[in-house]
């Protein structure tokens, strides 16, 4: 097809122009073939206009809402339920956690993990001896003391 | 005066930084437009509402990605013709898959139970030139389709459609000779196998 085409086709499609095309057109067999089908497909796309003013359904706006506020919660949530990586990544650091902390744990001395002050003679020193000793709440709270001590 | 500092350009400001109530504006502006669009392409009144729920969701989800280059129509536009043919090539596949699964005969059962409004294209002329014209944009790509709509079917003048794409007039008008040729040619396919092209 001829250059004078691709230059002046818009103007002579809406029909504000292209009289150097429309000459051309005349001459040439090969252009106004084309031209003729170009122009037959743009008069199709007025079929494309809605006939009639298109009424929004009541409401829409709200529904449209509800739903944009739907899937931003569900984005939020599939952070955690969807990626099966991040799950995956995420127990593995609990568990290097957990290693890690029972690791510690197990190489500190035993004098720093159990005070001495809970054993036996400490709690029963600790108590004021001054205090008088036939008084039925303070003998329980020994014996309680004690006893958790056991436990 | 640029795009960015108009009245339009502050709500899209004010929606871009998750201002609930200008994106509701943006809506209330747009959304019998978009309606009209969506009517004009597809002709399922049933799926109008669904589509446009998908376009405006679009527009709250990717509106920081919006640069101001075009209208906020030009763009929110594009997103519903997009997603009209995006809508229409699904329904497409999902017949095919339907049909797959039934014999001929039951395929044939099947068209002649559909809706009216299907079977309309070969009753109804305007219904059969809205028809055709879809299948033939579907082969174009959307720059192109985006291009021929805003032309023909909203108007537009090859200056105007530079001004909103920021191209120049030269190049606007090589894009739509491109794309005319290309319809020309799929619609001589479509004419020659009219079952195997759409
Ligand atoms: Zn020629």
């Amino acid at each position: 097809m001829h250059r004078i085409v691709e230059k002046e086709l818009e103007d002579y499609l809406s029909g504000r122009g292209g009289r150097e095309l429309t000459s051309h057109l005349t001459n040439c067999e090969q252009c106004r073939g084309e031209v003729a089908e170009m122009q037959t497909l743009s008069g199709l796309f007025g079929d494309l206009r809605a006939v009639e003013p298109v009424a929004v359904p009541l409401g829409f706006s709200n529904r449209l809402m509800l739903n944009i506020n739907d899937r931003k919660s569900k984005s939020f949530l599939s952070i955690f339920a969807v990626d099966p990586g991040f799950t995956r990544k995420l127990a593995l650091a609990s568990l290097l956690c957990l290693a890690a902390c029972g690791g510690y744990l197990a190489t500190q001395p035993v004098d720093s993990v159990a005070p001495s002050d809970h054993t036996p003679e400490a709690v029963m020193a600790s108590h004021d001896v001054s205090a008088p000793s036939d008084d039925p709440q303070h003998m329980d709270g020994m014996l309680v003391t004690l006893a958790s001590y056991h436990q | 005066m640029d795009y960015q500092s108009t009245e339009e350009g502050a709500l899209v400001s004010r929606a871009q930084s998750g201002d609930d109530d200008a994106f509701q504006e943006i809506v209330q502006k747009y959304q019998s437009k978009v309606f009209s669009i969506i009517h004009g392409i597809v002709r399922q009144r049933n799926d109008v509402e669904d589509i446009a729920q998908q376009v405006f969701s679009k527009v709250y989800f990717s509106i920081r990605n919006f640069d101001y280059r075009s209208s906020l129509i030009t763009w929110i536009y594009k997103i519903t013709v997009n997603e009209c043919f995006d809508y229409l090539r699904k329904k497409k596949v999902r017949k095919l898959v339907y049909e797959s699964d039934l014999s001929e005969d039951e395929v044939r059962r099947v068209e002649n139970t559909e809706p009216a409004t299907d079977r309309a294209p070969r009753t109804d002329v305007r219904l059969a030139g809205q028809d055709y014209i879809v299948k033939l944009l579907a082969k174009v790509s959307e720059e192109e389709r985006n291009l021929l709509m805003l032309k023909e079917v909203e108007g537009y003048s090859v200056e105007e459609l530079a001004q909103m794409t920021s191209l120049n007039e030269n190049t606007i008008k090589v894009k739509l000779f491109r794309a005319r040729q290309k319809l020309v040619k799929a619609a001589q396919r479509l004419d020659r196998s009219p079952g195997t092209v759409a």
